[in-house]
């Protein structure tokens, strides 16, 4: 029983092991493909559309239905006792520092992460990056550096929008929730407003754009054979992805705050 | 030339090649034969170094590319040798231009025009054109063989390997592709080593044949002794009588 158990879960060690070994040396390999930048500059324009401006409208969606809910919900918490602006400060802050960043990177793991990783096992599973290597072509330098240098840009960049349509959003619904006027959410979230917070949104959101990105590309180049691989890679790399930046949020959040 | 020496390659527990012995002569059509399963894509896979053996050696030009570094495949080998694929293996985001363009962009500093005027060139050579802003989806499985081919030569390789170039092919497409098989190697005096199980391209392009059976190089012979080599399970397969082979 003892030995069952053991062999059960050594087996399961290593290849939790095996795996984070391979995602550590692809990433690795990525960044050194980063003196590689000026050859792939078309790929790298590419994969910023992809990434950036075809996840911008799921982005802007989710950020301004997240804004007004959390106008709502902030709105009929406060009580009678405390002053309205606040809602302002408290609006800035959630947004900000943790739904924002989150909420931005979970949108485009599902979007852009999904897609990466179903192409990039498609290409395996059609020989497609076989060829590559066959014409020296390193698959990282063309596969993986561009979407990790487009994410990169692209996934903070979105992480801006979002904050801004999402706080927007919160305005909107926090004068119909509880009658706050304009002035009165400006004047609360300058008085909740640290300089710090708007690098740690952004911190936040380029270490999860990293994650999810190398996370999806290993998921797709690691895809096991036919239809039903490529579909449990695409699963696996939204799966690990959503797993790492809730993680990892917390992490910078104990961190960083 | 490329020489094999006890190539063994296993899968799990599976083994593949189990001591592959076998000798490619330079400016010839070579082609493997054998039933499916066989582990002939595997072979092929062996000599451009996208697998590794477990024991045994590949040499290619006295380069033991079992033991090469990927970067130093891509600097000493992949530089003289292509490899056109069973499925084609087209880039599908890129158009044609840019899948045969590709390689030419990265490992030769070239104009633009030179690369077009090479495109060209590659495109005529497998008796195509106009096609060059179509995507692969847009073509027939004929004409993705001959791009796969135009892509393939794009460098000029001194080798050219083929994984069954007419598997799935009509008749006529199948012909067409046998023919250009033909001309390059007479023609840019490539050699070409061809797997495949389809017995009437074998007799048509082949300048000698080997079998591998059971993991091994059961056959190599010239291709005047196609009919007459006495080897029982060879015989049998090129006859059609799989049943008795298996």
């Amino acid at each position: 029983m003892i030995r069952n158990f053991l062999e059960r879960y050594g087996r399961s060690g290593k290849t939790f092991f095996t795996y984070y070994g391979k995602i550590t040396i692809m990433s690795v390999q990525s960044f050194l493909a980063f003196r590689k930048i000026p050859t792939y500059q078309p790929q790298i324009v590419d994969e910023f559309i992809v990434i950036g401006r075809r996840s911008f409208p799921i982005v802007s969606l989710t950020a301004i239905f997240m804004g007004l809910v959390l106008g709502v919900q902030i709105g009929t918490q406060i009580s009678s006792m405390t002053p309205r602006y606040v809602e302002g400060g408290l609006v800035l802050r959630a947004i900000l520092l943790e739904m924002g960043p989150v909420i931005t990177a979970v949108v485009i793991a599902g979007r852009a992460g999904a897609g990466i990783a179903s192409e990039l096992g498609t290409m395996v599973v059609t020989e497609q990056v076989d060829a590559l290597r066959t014409m020296a072509i390193n698959p990282i330098e063309i596969l993986v550096m561009p979407r990790l240098v487009a994410g990169i840009f692209a996934i903070p960049a979105l992480t801006i929008f979002s904050v801004t349509f999402s706080i927007f959003a919160g305005f909107v619904s926090t004068k119909f929730a509880i009658n706050l006027d304009f002035d009165g959410f400006v004047k609360g979230m300058r008085m909740a407003f640290h300089g710090h917070d708007v690098f740690i949104s952004l911190f936040k959101s380029l270490i999860f754009g990293i994650v999810l990105i190398l996370l999806s590309c290993f998921w797709g180049l690691n895809s096991g054979k036919g239809a039903r691989g490529v579909g449990l890679a695409t699963t696996s790399a939204v799966v690990s992805s959503l797993i790492a930046i809730f993680v990892l949020d917390y992490i910078i959040s104990a961190l960083l705050l | 030339m490329i020489i094999l020496k006890n190539v063994h390659k296993s899968f799990g527990n599976k083994p593949v090649l189990e001591g592959v012995d076998l000798e490619l002569q330079e400016k010839q059509i070579s082609t493997i034969i054998g039933m499916s399963g066989t582990g002939k894509s595997v072979l092929l896979k062996h000599i451009i170094g996208l697998l590794r053996p477990d024991t045994g050696s590949i040499i290619v030009d006295d380069l033991p590319i079992a033991t090469m570094r990927e970067d130093e495949l891509n600097r000493k080998l992949r530089i003289k040798m292509s490899m056109v694929f069973q499925e084609s293996a087209l880039w599908d985001s890129l158009t044609i231009f840019e899948n045969i363009a590709l390689a030419l962009r990265i490992h030769r500093h070239l104009t633009q025009k030179e690369i077009s005027r090479l495109i060209h060139e590659n495109l005529e050579l497998v008796d195509l054109k106009d096609i060059e802003n179509a995507y692969p989806v847009e073509l027939s499985g004929g004409m993705k063989k001959r791009v796969g081919i135009a892509r393939a030569i794009a460098i000029r390789p001194k080798y050219l390997l083929y994984d069954e170039p007419t598997a799935g092919l009509d008749p006529v497409n199948a012909n067409i592709i046998n023919n250009l098989i033909l001309r390059l190697n007479r023609e840019l005096s490539i050699t070409s080593v061809v797997i495949t199980h389809d017995i009437s391209s074998v007799s048509k392009i082949a300048d000698r044949i080997a079998m591998l059976h059971n993991g091994k190089i059961i056959v190599d012979i010239s291709k005047d002794r196609m009919w007459t080599c006495d080897n029982s399970t060879y015989l049998n397969f090129i006859k059609g009588h799989v049943g008795e082979v298996s």
